[in-house]
This record gives C-alpha cells, structure tokens and sequence, in this order.
C-alpha cells in the first residue's frame, strides 16, 4: 500500500505514551459554545449570553448572571458613564455595591449536571457528558482530543485513540497512487476520501473506480448481485440488480416478506413477554414454598382435616397452592381480627383511664378546697387566741403601774403596728407547719 | 475581524460623524437629499490647502454612493472647476484609477478618507503649480 | 469572519421557531448580523394594517451594545425621522444586555401605538402632532395607505 519514504527515529515506549496520557494539552473548553442534550430550564438560562449559566453570580437585587456576563455588562456602562454605580440588566436596579456574591451551591450542582456533546463531536466523539465532566473529558479521556505524540523526537500532535500504535505516526509517506506526500496517520483519510489517482476495482463488474468513489459505485453496480429479500425466509435466488426486480414481483416468498416480519417480531415480543412472566413464576413459587415450609407444622395442627379434605379433592399441585392461600386468608383474617380486638381494648383502657382520672381530679380538688377552708378556720383561730392574750397582758400591766406614761404611750402604738404584722407572720409560720 | 457593518448602518454612521462635525482638516460632506432613504447622494466640500493654488477656495463634489458601498468605492465627481491629474476636466469626474485610496479600495475606507486623500493631492508640490480655472466657476 | 456568538444564534433560531406575531425577522444569508424586518402597524392606530420594513443589525459587541434598527419604509411618526431613526430609549441610553431582538421589536411596534410627540426626533412632524393631532394623524394614515400597503 504505502511505503515509508523517511521515517524519523522512532523509539516505541510504553512510558512515553504514559507522559503523554498524564499531561495532556490544556484546551479550556468554552461552555457556552456546547450543544445541549436535553432541553433546560429556561430559569437557568442567563439573560445576556443565553446560554445556561457558567460560573454564576448574584448581584444586590438578586438577580444572577454568569460572572463573564456581568463583568463585560460593567466594563459597559462604566465606559458609557462616569457614574460609579451601575444598574442591573434585568431590573434595572442600581447597584452600590460592586462586590457579587456566589450563588448557592445547589445552583452549581445542577448546572453541572446538564448533559452535553463532547465539544470534539466535529471529529467524531460521540460521548454525551454531564457538563461538569466535560472538560475532564477532553483532558484525559476523549478518544479524539490532540496528545503529544509518543515519539520523544516528535513536537507533533496525534488523537488520543491512535496512541496505542504506540509509534510517530507524523513520519512523511507517500501516496503510492497520487505521489503526494502525507503524513502518516492523514494517509488513510486521503486514500478513501480524496485521492483523485487511486483506483480499485468492483468486486462485481471488474470495472476501475477510485478508490474514493468505491463505497459509492457498489451502491449503484449494475453488476452487483443480491439476494432476494426472503432470503431469510427460504428463497435461494441471487441475481443483479435488473433481474431481481423481475424475480421480486413473482416470487410468492417476498410477497409474504412483510407479513412473515410482522409475525416474527409478534413473536420475539410474545417470547420476551413470556420469559418474563417465566421468570417471575420461579420467584413466587419459591416464596410459596418458602411460606409452606414455615407454616406445615402449624397447619397440620389447627386445620388438617380440611386440609386433607382439599387434597383428596383435587390435583396435588392445585390443593398445595389452594390450601395454602386458604391458610394465609385465614390467617390474614384472624390477624385483623386480633387487630381489630386490640384496638377496641386499647380503647376501652384509655377511655377506662380517662374516666378514673377525672374522678380522681374531682376528689382532689374537693380535698383541696376543704384543706383552704380548714386553713382559714385556723387562722381565725389563732388571732382570735393571740388578741385574747394580748388584751389580758394590758390589762394586767395597767394594773401593775400607772407611772410610767411615756412606755403606755410606746406600747400603744406598738399594738396598732403589730397587729397586722403579726397577722402575716402568722401566716407565713402556719405554711411551714403543714 | 469583526461583524461587517452593511451599507445603510455605515452610511448612517458617517452620516452622524459628518453633522457632529467631527471631521477633521477642513473636509466636511453631508446627504445632498435628506429624504432619500437610500442615502445614496451625498455633497463634499474641501477647503484648499493653504500654500497652494488652492488657498482659500471652497471646491465642492457630488459623491454618489451605489448599492455595493462599501465594498466597492464611491463615486466622486468635482462641481468646482479644478485643475487635477486625476479629474477629467470635461467632466469633474475623479478617476478611480489614479487616485490611490479609490484604486486601492478597501473596506474601511470611507468618503472623509476620499475627501483628506483629495486635500493632501492639491497639497503636493507637483501640483502646486497647475494653473487653476477661475474661482467659482462649475463644471457643466 | 468570526463566528457568530451562541446568543445570536440562539436569538435567530428562536425568533424563527416562535415568531412574535405581526412581527417577522429573517437574517441576510451572507451576513447573520443583518436582519430584514417586518412589523405590522398595531390595530387601532394610524398605522393600522401598514406593513413596514425596517433592517436591523447588531454590532460587534452586542449584545452589550443595542442593535441598530432603522425603518425602509417612509413613514409619519414623531419619533422616526426622514431616514427611518427612531427615537427610543432602549434603542439609546437605557439598552440593556438581558433584552433582545424580539422585545426590541416589540417595543418599536409599541411606540407605532403611542407615539411621544414631546420626546421628539422629527421636529416638524411632533411640532404638528401638538398643534393638531387628528390632522397628524390623517397624515400618518395617508403615509401609511401610499407606503407600507403593497
């Protein structure tokens, strides 16, 4: 095919490739300019470049923008105005306050989830990435991102996916057609994209095609022979293209080629559905038996001559299966049964409980006002007794001596004091007896 | 290279740039209809250049601007009698092909550029000795 | 030649997937800047089932810049003079980056329903719409009839 006319030296190293992987050439990739997958949240979109916010900020009034959009917006006006202030894009709000705060870190997280294409899908990537992801992407994964080739020798580039043949692939070769020079790894393209000179031949009519045109003429070959459409169905017939048509509009099996397609693909859904319901079958009946496992010992107690009485009735398949639902309605019965008890108890106790503890409320607050009544009671008691006393030490003192005026006079206004003081001494002494 | 700016836009801008009066070296030019939307005629003065045969005289032009301004030039025709190697003297017509801003044609260039590259033609001192028809006199 | 921003490419896709009604706008094939515009006059004014061209394009550093907008078709209005300018607010100091092509057409066609004689740029038509409105405005029906119905 193609002979190497000068090969540069060339040093296969596994380690080098490895250099190359770990240091790949940084390519910012420009977020905004990427397609988008799914169609986004118009909120997400930023008002002046359209796209969905990259690194997103927030202004004073709350609006957010993407942080190059808003840098660009003040160079603006600042270049319009000689005032410092600047209003925002979508309220028109004037902003004081230059400094921008970050947005919410949720904001981000779905930003960097929207999904987009590889920005080198123009070369051929097909990989669909989450924002976030893409540029790690073309650093270090995208099979068609430009690496260092693996030639210590060579300052050229190579796509990653061609790495692995592990050698310079910018030596000069020659087309062996057209005699123009190219290097290697463009020299397949050329061959079947462009080469004007490079010729092949049909496998069908022998004619001489270039080789660029090849994909093309077997298309159309007047000579290329085909199958009949039933091949599949059981029709042997092969011919050109011409005598094909002929043969088609007879042949009773290509007639039948839709149908037959139709019924196949019923037929592949049938089965899909059918393994599925298959599949399914196998896993209730496993739990089933698990269940029968568990419950034999109690069945064969409580219900066996019922039990026995299906079994002798119908098939065992069917009586397992029958007696076992059977059990387990029962079963599920008498558990709401006894649910249905429990909670009528549970009932009938807290309203049983209720009604006791209002009684018992009433009982104290009786206790309660009889003790405040027997307090009082007290209390006229007691003042009474202490007047009394009080009353019989005067009288004794004024019969003891009249002299001394001035004390009379003192213990006078003394007992006019007293007495209400006393009052709430006492009180206060009564509380610390009971 | 940026956006390119079509005909009417441009025209516009010259246009504002003419009635501010921004030009410079005494070069002033203006629609010669201001209700034609096209704004394809438009009138040029250039002051002479002191110094010269032309010191103190106004010439004035008719410039017309087709349909592929400014992607191809102008085209520009004295009303002003004057003695100039690149104006036909029957006509007042300038000839493309001997003024160099109208022969070398580029995109940027516009009708203040055509008027200054015509000032500074009367300026050089080849020229300075042409004898001048009378002042005020027009081509017919 | 660069390539076109994201958001004008977004703008025009848009403005012809779901076009503004009685509004159209269709960029030039050589030059995606340059927009051939059409609006129709709003119902209940003098330019009532007018059709006016205008063109439109937008600068370098739109959109931190407005477009520039001018009308073809002669029409009497204070706010638009001989050459189709239009005088406009948002077209001038108050432009804004988060408005766009479709409200600034929208806002055009606003001020075709309510011109502002006091904010004038034809002189001579405001002086005229102060003096004697409903004569204005049967001039600008006359305009309308002669120059923007096909």
């Amino acid at each position: 095919m193609a002979t190497p006319t000068s090969s540069s030296p060339r040093r296969p190293s596994s380690l080098q490739a490895d250099a190359a992987l770990q240091k790949p050439q940084v390519n910012l990739v420009d977020l905004r300019a990427l397609e988008y997958v799914d169609s986004y949240d118009h909120n997400l979109m930023c008002a002046i470049c359209h796209s969905p916010f990259v690194n997103p900020v927030r202004l004073e009034c709350e609006h957010v923008f993407c942080q190059r959009c808003v840098n660009d917006a003040m160079s603006h006006q600042d270049r319009d105005s000689r005032v410092y202030s600047i209003t925002c894009p979508s309220c028109r709000r004037r902003i004081e306050n230059r400094a921008i705060t970050p947005v919410p870190k949720i904001l981000n997280h779905i930003l960097d989830d929207l999904c987009v294409k590889c920005p080198l899908e123009y070369l051929g990537c097909p990989e669909v990435k989450a924002r976030g992801d893409i540029q790690d992407h073309v650093n270090k994964y995208c099979a068609y991102a430009e690496v260092k080739c693996p030639s210590e020798s060579c300052l050229l580039t190579v796509l990653r996916k061609d790495l692995d043949e592990q050698r310079c692939l910018h030596s000069v070769m020659k087309c062996e057609d057209c005699e123009s020079s190219f290097m290697e790894r463009d020299l397949e393209i050329h061959r079947s994209r462009h080469c004007e000179v490079g010729k092949a031949s049909c496998p069908d009519c022998n004619a001489q095609v270039l080789l660029r045109d090849l994909v093309g003429h077997i298309e159309c070959c007047p000579d290329a022979t085909f199958p009949c459409n039933a091949a599949e169905y059981g029709c042997d017939f092969v011919a050109r293209r011409e005598t094909l048509n002929e043969h088609l509009k007879t042949c009773p099996l290509a007639k039948f080629v839709p149908f037959l397609r139709m019924q196949n693909e019923r037929l592949e859904a049938h089965e899909a559905a059918l393994k599925h319901l298959r599949h399914r079958n196998s896993i209730l009946e496993t739990s089933f038996s698990t269940i029968q496992e568990t419950l034999s010992p109690s069945t064969n107690l409580i219900d066996s001559p019922s039990s026995s009485a299906a079994g002798s009735d119908t098939g065992p398949f069917d009586s397992t299966a029958h007696h076992l639902l059977c059990l387990h309605e029962s079963l599920r019965e008498e558990v709401n049964r006894v649910s249905a008890a429990v909670s009528e108890v549970d009932a009938k106790a807290s309203m049983m409980v209720m009604n006791e503890s209002l009684r018992i409320k009433e009982d104290l607050s009786h206790a309660n006002a009889a003790i405040g009544n027997m307090r009082m009671q007290l209390h006229w008691l007691m003042s009474a007794r202490l007047q009394n006393q009080q009353r019989v030490a005067m009288i004794r003192a004024q019969s003891s001596g009249d002299g001394l005026g001035s004390s009379t006079d003192a213990g006078g206004s003394n007992r006019s004091v007293e007495l209400p003081v006393r009052r709430l001494s006492d009180s206060t002494r009564q509380d610390t007896k009971l | 290279m940026g956006a390119k700016v079509p005909r009417n836009f441009r025209l516009l801008e010259e246009l504002e740039k003419g009635e501010k009066g921004r030009g410079a070296e005494a070069c002033s030019y203006g629609l010669s209809d201001g209700d034609d939307l096209l704004m394809s005629n438009w009138n040029g003065t250039i002051l002479g250049p002191p110094h010269s045969a032309h010191e103190n005289r106004i010439y004035s032009l008719n410039i017309h601007c087709g349909e592929n301004y400014p992607d191809s030039p102008p085209t520009v025709q004295f009303v002003s009698k004057i003695n100039l190697p690149c104006v036909d003297q029957r006509t007042g017509k300038v000839e493309p092909s001997r003024l160099p801003c109208l022969f070398q044609w580029k995109r940027e260039n516009t009708m203040e550029t055509i008027l200054i590259e015509l000032r500074r033609f009367m300026a050089l001192p080849q020229h300075k000795k042409l004898p001048q028809p009378a002042e005020g006199t027009t081509f017919t | 030649m660069s390539a076109l921003p994201k958001r004008i490419v977004k703008e025009t896709e848009r403005l012809m997937a779901e076009p503004v009604p009685g509004i159209s706008a269709v960029p030039h094939e050589d030059n995606l800047r340059y927009f051939d515009v059409m609006i129709h006059g709003p119902s209940q004014s003098p330019y009532e089932s007018g059709v006016f061209k205008l063109e439109l394009f937008l600068p370098d550093d739109y959109p931190m810049t407005p477009p520039k907008i001018r009308f073809l078709t002669k029409i009497y209005h204070p706010n638009i003079d001989k050459l189709g300018r239009i005088c406009l607010d948002v077209l001038k100091s108050n432009w804004s980056p988060a408005l766009q092509i479709r409200t600034i057409l929208l806002s055009i066609q606003a001020l075709l329903g309510a011109p502002n004689p006091d904010d004038p740029l034809a002189n001579d038509v405001a002086q005229r719409w102060k003096e004697d409105e409903q004569a204005a405005i049967q001039t600008a029906r006359e305009w309308t009839r002669q120059y923007a119905m096909a």
